[in-house]
């Protein structure tokens, strides 16, 4: 089991309101029940839940957030997003951190090293929304 | 002697079960019997026509019925037997559905043990005699024990009813816990502004006696009729010449701590509990006052320009009659400082519920600035500790308080209105909000006002530095956390006041495993108790809301007046009956009573003065433990007499 | 006949050419013909869920745009409607209609950037995907009246996928309760099997760069379908299509999989028993072969006798 020292200083405020400004959502709207990730389709392959990526967001984990895998696992199906109780735009939410992140280091993925083979092969609107969604 | 007997069928709920034809047919050789029928439902009209019927052209003049309990259609059919200028009390009525249809699967067995239990009560009713229902009368009075918002509510109910009422309270004003709140969940609407109206009422109602500084010490009688002794200490101060000019309180030497102020203020030793306090008049602390004696100080007495203070006064005992009893004696918060691992008492910036009520409140001892009490800085970070004392049954209290989840909530809230830039965390084990608009209220908490939820309970606190360490756990991220936080607040859970438990065993009402007042029913009769005539409001039976308080005491209230709206109360007739010539004296039934029905007597026998067993017949609810304990056989229970046991007895043994 | 202005979006003239083929040619025998809009172009195939990327914005209005522009020289067009195939065209263009109908602001700052476009949008369009022109416009019954070879036999399984009912803005149908896709089978005389996975997300665009996520999704949504007796799924997103067809083909190749189920763009379905040219579905770009499956049943060319 891990260890977390909690601080809320100015560092956390910034990131959660960072956030709070890419997404537009209110992060602590969220009363942690769980359902998003309870419906989201890619839980199995995320190192922590859609929820618990959440809740560290509104104790401002920073480093622990963009760490995790859990908003690139995310495929923007909007499942958590239709389902949220509190009317938290979820998705947003993992957009917003991969925003996050990507305003900092623009490349998830190297485009160029994507073979060219799958130029070929792979519907167009797979490849504009994946590097939509991984490049800044 | 002509017997009737009426064998249900309850649709199939019986009949079912038992072969309701067969027993018919068995009770027609049954002694006495003149009559013997089935019927489909004998509680409905048509049945109970049969049976008036029957009354009427057979001359029939005992009865006995085979159907449900007698808790569901007794007075259906006693009302049956009044009507046909029967005795009531000739009735009797076997349970063959909750005592057999229901219990049994076998048939057979089943028609067996519902003949059996019919022929015993035929022999036990051909020995039952007419009984008679006494009556008593009421005082229309009613006493209201406790000044908190139960207390006020349920006497300012009554008093608008008409009724003359007595309010008791033991400290110097009304208002109990409430007058101590600063604002209350889920409005946020000001305690003292909506209770202090109330307050102001209770003091000028033309029906109500208020009486403050006082306790009921004794209550004797029985529904309707109550006898109580009240004692009220002495105020010192005249209430009727105190003009609150304040000028007795720069002189007084004595600093004591406020309690008002949970002990973060001082007051003198003549002081208001509160400016808004009821009555509005000063008092004088005598524990604290230099000796109540003006050889030694009387420096009060000296600047009191109309003459109010009087070192003479002495305790007075009140005795009153009334008609019924409202308990609304309260609760106490928890004493936290068992719980060794959230430092209560020893480090000074971890307070309680309460105590955070008072640093928050514009009348408190910062003036509504939040300082917390080490330095009297503005404290950055804040936890709340939920459940603090409550829902931990291995050391602490096992029940949930109910009301901590949401007054943490208004805590945090509060601070965040004062402290824009704080962090305000709660660490909980659930959130409960039960009540309308609460949970709208905890999450505008979070939502607009940015208060933290963490799902865990601290496991210990302890000062570092200047700072409090928070050892806890986040079970949402499965990790322990720990922090550092300028003022821990512990939502301190709600058991009953000392007043409470004291006025139980004063009138004799039972309580539970935890301390509350047991309720008659805790679903169909919340606010009566096992005693006639005795009632309940508030938080005696349990933690409870202010709307929820305030319901329950109404509800009390108006229990009560059914008893005060009466003239003549009617006594049930199947009481114990003492044969004065088999008493010894011994007392054993005395013992016995649980209700405190009996009580020995002195009575000339023979010429000799010897000790007799006396039943008031008011407060003898029939239960027969009298009548199992006498050695002498000397107390018969009336409808129930040891002969007719008997009877029953040796009906069941034919078997 | 009414017109439509057609928004195609890019894989309609690449991947899919079959869904916009079979489409238009059953539009015009439902009298509701979808018509190309000039000059269109990629609308971003995602929506942007940032609050404060308005580029990204830019591409969907200028659709909106030039799509009104369209409608006016439309000689039959009566709508004010820009109808789209593909779903993930049609959840990003909703959703940027309702955001900047929403927001002003929002829309003068892209308003601003199209000035060099010569465009202005003002808020005087709806996006319909085709799904919504058949049910409200067309209705069910003349789609089931001008059925000329009713699909029996073929047991289809509806596959939403996300972006025909996610978010709220965008749902074409009941988010959690769609029916349309079912009732469009029912009327083309084929059998519905509801899966509960009807809207399992695919794995989308992980297609690019983490196919076993894809992998694991197209498995489980397949088997959901086959165990209930479906022998083919019925879509209307081309990266779905995409995803569940090649993926099932791969998978089988790799370790032996089942036999996987074909694929179906909603529209050839409808071109099936509308009796429409069978080359019109361009079956030769599914990478699992449909034809077998209908040949079968007696779907293809003649009838058998
Ligand atoms: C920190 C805290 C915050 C709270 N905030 C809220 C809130 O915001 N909203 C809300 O709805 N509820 C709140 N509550 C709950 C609220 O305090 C209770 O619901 C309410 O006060 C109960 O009133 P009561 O009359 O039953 O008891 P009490 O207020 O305890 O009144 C009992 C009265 O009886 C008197 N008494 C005791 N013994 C005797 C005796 N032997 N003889 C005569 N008199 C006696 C006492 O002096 C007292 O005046 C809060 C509770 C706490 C602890
Ligand atoms: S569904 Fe909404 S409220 Fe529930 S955990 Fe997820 S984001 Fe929070
Ligand atoms: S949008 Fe992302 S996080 Fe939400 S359910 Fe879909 S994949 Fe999961
Ligand atoms: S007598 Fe003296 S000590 Fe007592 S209240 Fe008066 S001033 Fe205070
Ligand atoms: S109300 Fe909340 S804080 Fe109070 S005991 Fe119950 S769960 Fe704990």
């Amino acid at each position: 089991m891990s260890f977390e020292y909690l601080e809320f200083g100015k560092e956390e405020k910034d990131f959660i309101e960072k956030i709070e400004e890419i997404s537009g959502q209110n992060v602590y709207s969220c009363y942690q029940c769980g359902k998003c990730s309870a419906g989201c389709a890619f839980s199995s392959s995320m190192d922590m839940t859609v929820n618990q990526l959440i809740h560290l967001i509104q104790l401002g984990q920073k480093r622990r957030v963009l760490e995790a895998n859990t908003h690139w696992v995310c495929a923007s199906c909007l499942t958590c997003t239709v389902r949220c109780p509190r009317e938290i735009d979820v998705a947003a939410l993992m957009e917003a951190v991969r925003e996050y992140h990507l305003r900092e280091e623009p490349e998830k993925i190297i485009i160029s090293e994507i073979p060219k083979k799958a130029y070929d092969k792979l519907p167009n609107i797979a490849l504009v929304s994946n590097f939509r969604k991984k490049t800044g | 002697m002509k017997i009737g007997v009426y064998v249900c069928e309850c649709g199939s709920n019986i009949a079912a079960t038992v072969d309701v034809e067969d027993i018919v047919e068995r009770a027609k050789e049954f002694p006495n019997v003149e009559v013997s029928r089935v019927y489909k439902y004998m509680c409905a009209d048509p049945g109970q026509e049969i049976i008036k019927k029957d009354i009427e052209e057979k001359g029939l003049d005992r009865i006995v019925i085979a159907a449900c309990s007698p808790r569901m259609h007794e007075p259906t059919f006693r009302a049956v037997l009044e009507d046909k200028g029967l005795n009531p009390y000739v009735l009797e009525i076997v349970n063959i559905r909750e005592q057999v249809s229901w219990v049994h699967e076998n048939k057979e067995e089943g028609t067996e043990k519902a003949a059996s239990l019919l022929k015993g009560a035929v022999l036990r009713i051909a020995l039952m005699e007419p009984l008679e229902r006494k009556k008593v009368g009421v005082t229309h009075k009613a006493l209201v024990i406790g000044g908190g918002i139960a207390g006020i509510q349920a006497s300012l109910d009554l008093a608008d009813m008409g009724f003359k009422t007595t309010l008791v309270e033991k400290t110097s004003s009304i208002g109990g816990k409430m007058a101590q709140m600063d604002k209350t969940f889920p409005t946020l609407d000001c305690s003292q502004c909506i209770l202090s109206p109330k307050m102001v009422d209770v003091g000028r109602h033309p029906n109500i006696e208020l009486l403050s500084l006082s306790e009921v010490v004794e209550v004797d009688g029985y529904v309707g009729n109550f006898k109580v002794k009240i004692k009220k200490n002495p105020r010192y101060v005249l209430e009727e010449k105190c003009t609150l000019c304040d000028d007795c309180v720069p002189v007084c030497p004595v600093i004591v701590h406020d309690e008002y102020n949970q002990g973060f203020a001082p007051r003198k030793a003549i002081y208001i509990a509160y400016p808004q306090a009821i009555p509005a008049s000063y008092v004088i602390d005598p524990d604290a006052c230099l000796g109540i004696d003006p050889l030694i100080c009387s420096k009060c007495k000296d600047v009191c320009g109309p003459e109010a203070i009087d070192f003479d006064m002495q305790p007075e005992i009140i005795e009153e009659e009334y008609g019924a009893i409202i308990i609304a004696t309260g609760y106490e918060t928890y004493p936290i400082e068992n719980i060794g691992e959230y430092g209560y008492g020893t480090i000074p910036d971890v307070i309680s519920g309460l105590d955070f009520e008072r640093i928050i409140s514009s009348g408190g001892p910062t003036g509504g600035k939040i300082l917390r009490p080490s330095d009297a800085t503005v404290p950055k970070t804040v936890v709340f500790i939920h459940c603090a004392g409550s829902r931990d049954p291995s050391k602490h209290l096992p029940y949930c308080s109910k009301v901590c989840c949401m007054y943490s909530t208004k805590h945090a809230l509060q601070y965040k209105h004062v402290v824009h830039d704080g962090t305000a965390i709660n660490f909980y084990i659930d959130i409960r909000t039960a009540g309308k608009d609460y949970e709208e209220f905890y999450q505008r908490a979070a939502e607009e006002d940015h208060v933290i939820y963490i799902r865990g309970k601290v496991s210990e606190v302890f000062q570092d530095g200047d700072k409090i360490l928070i050892k806890s756990v986040d079970t949402l991220t499965g990790e322990t956390v720990e922090l550092h936080a300028d003022l821990v607040v512990l939502a301190t859970g709600m058991v009953p006041s000392e007043g409470t438990k004291e006025m139980a065993s004063l009138l004799n009402v039972s309580v539970g495993i935890n301390g509350f007042i047991r309720e008659a029913h805790p679903k169909l009769k919340p606010v009566d108790t096992a005693i006639g005539g005795v009632f309940v409001a508030g938080t005696v039976t349990g933690p409870k809301d202010i709307p929820e308080t305030v319901s329950n005491a109404s509800g009390a209230a108006s229990r009560a007046a059914g008893i005060l709206s009466q003239d003549e109360l009617e006594i049930e007739g199947t009481v114990a009956k003492v044969e004065e010539s088999l008493c010894r004296g011994c007392g054993m039934c005395v013992e016995a009573c649980p209700y405190s029905a009996i009580e020995l007597k002195a009575v000339n026998k023979y010429g000799h003065t010897v000790q007799v067993a006396f039943v008031n017949e008011a407060l003898c609810k029939g239960c027969g433990s009298c009548a199992a304990a006498c050695l002498n056989g000397a107390i018969n229970q009336l409808g129930y007499t040891d002969g007719q046991i008997l009877e029953l007895i040796s009906a069941l043994g034919e078997q | 006949m009414v017109q439509y202005s057609y928004f195609p979006g890019c894989n309609l003239k690449t991947n899919a050419k079959g869904f916009e083929e079979t489409a238009i040619a059953v539009s015009k025998k439902l009298e509701a013909e979808l018509v190309e809009m000039p000059k269109w172009n990629c609308c971003g195939t995602v929506h942007t869920m940032t609050s404060d990327n308005m580029m990204r914005r830019i591409a969907p209005v200028r659709v909106l745009s030039r799509s009104k522009k369209h409608i006016d020289t439309l000689e039959e067009g009566t709508t004010k409607e820009v109808v789209t195939l593909c779903s993930m065209c049609n959840s990003t263009l909703k959703i940027v209609n309702h955001e900047v109908k929403q927001n002003h602001e929002d829309l003068e700052k892209i308003n601003y950037q199209l000035e060099e476009d010569e465009e202005c949008y003002e808020e005087d369009m709806e996006v319909k995907h085709f799904l919504e022109i058949i049910r409200d416009n067309i209705g069910y019954e003349k789609l089931s009246q001008s059925v000329v070879k009713p699909l029996e036999g073929l047991k289809i399984s509806p596959y939403y996928g996300c972006m025909l009912l996610h978010p709220d803005e965008a749902a074409i149908d009941d988010v959690e309760m769609p029916s349309v896709l079912e009732y469009l089978v029912e009327s083309l005389g084929a059998e519905v099997i509801d899966s509960p996975l009807f809207k399992f997300c695919c794995g989308s665009y992980h297609i690019v760069d983490e196919e076993q996520i894809v992998d694991t999704q197209v498995g489980k949504i397949v088997e959901a379908a086959r165990l209930r007796g479906a022998n083919a799924l019925v879509v209307a997103c081309p990266l779905c299509a995409f995803n569940i067809d090649h993926q099932q083909k791969i998978m089988k190749d790799k370790n032996h999989g089942k036999e996987p189920l074909p694929v179906f763009y909603f529209t050839q379905l409808m071109a099936l028993a509308l009796g429409v040219p069978l080359k019109t579905n361009h079956f030769e770009d599914h990478h699992i072969d449909p034809k077998p499956l209908l040949k079968e049943l007696g779907l293809t060319g003649k009838k058998k006798s």
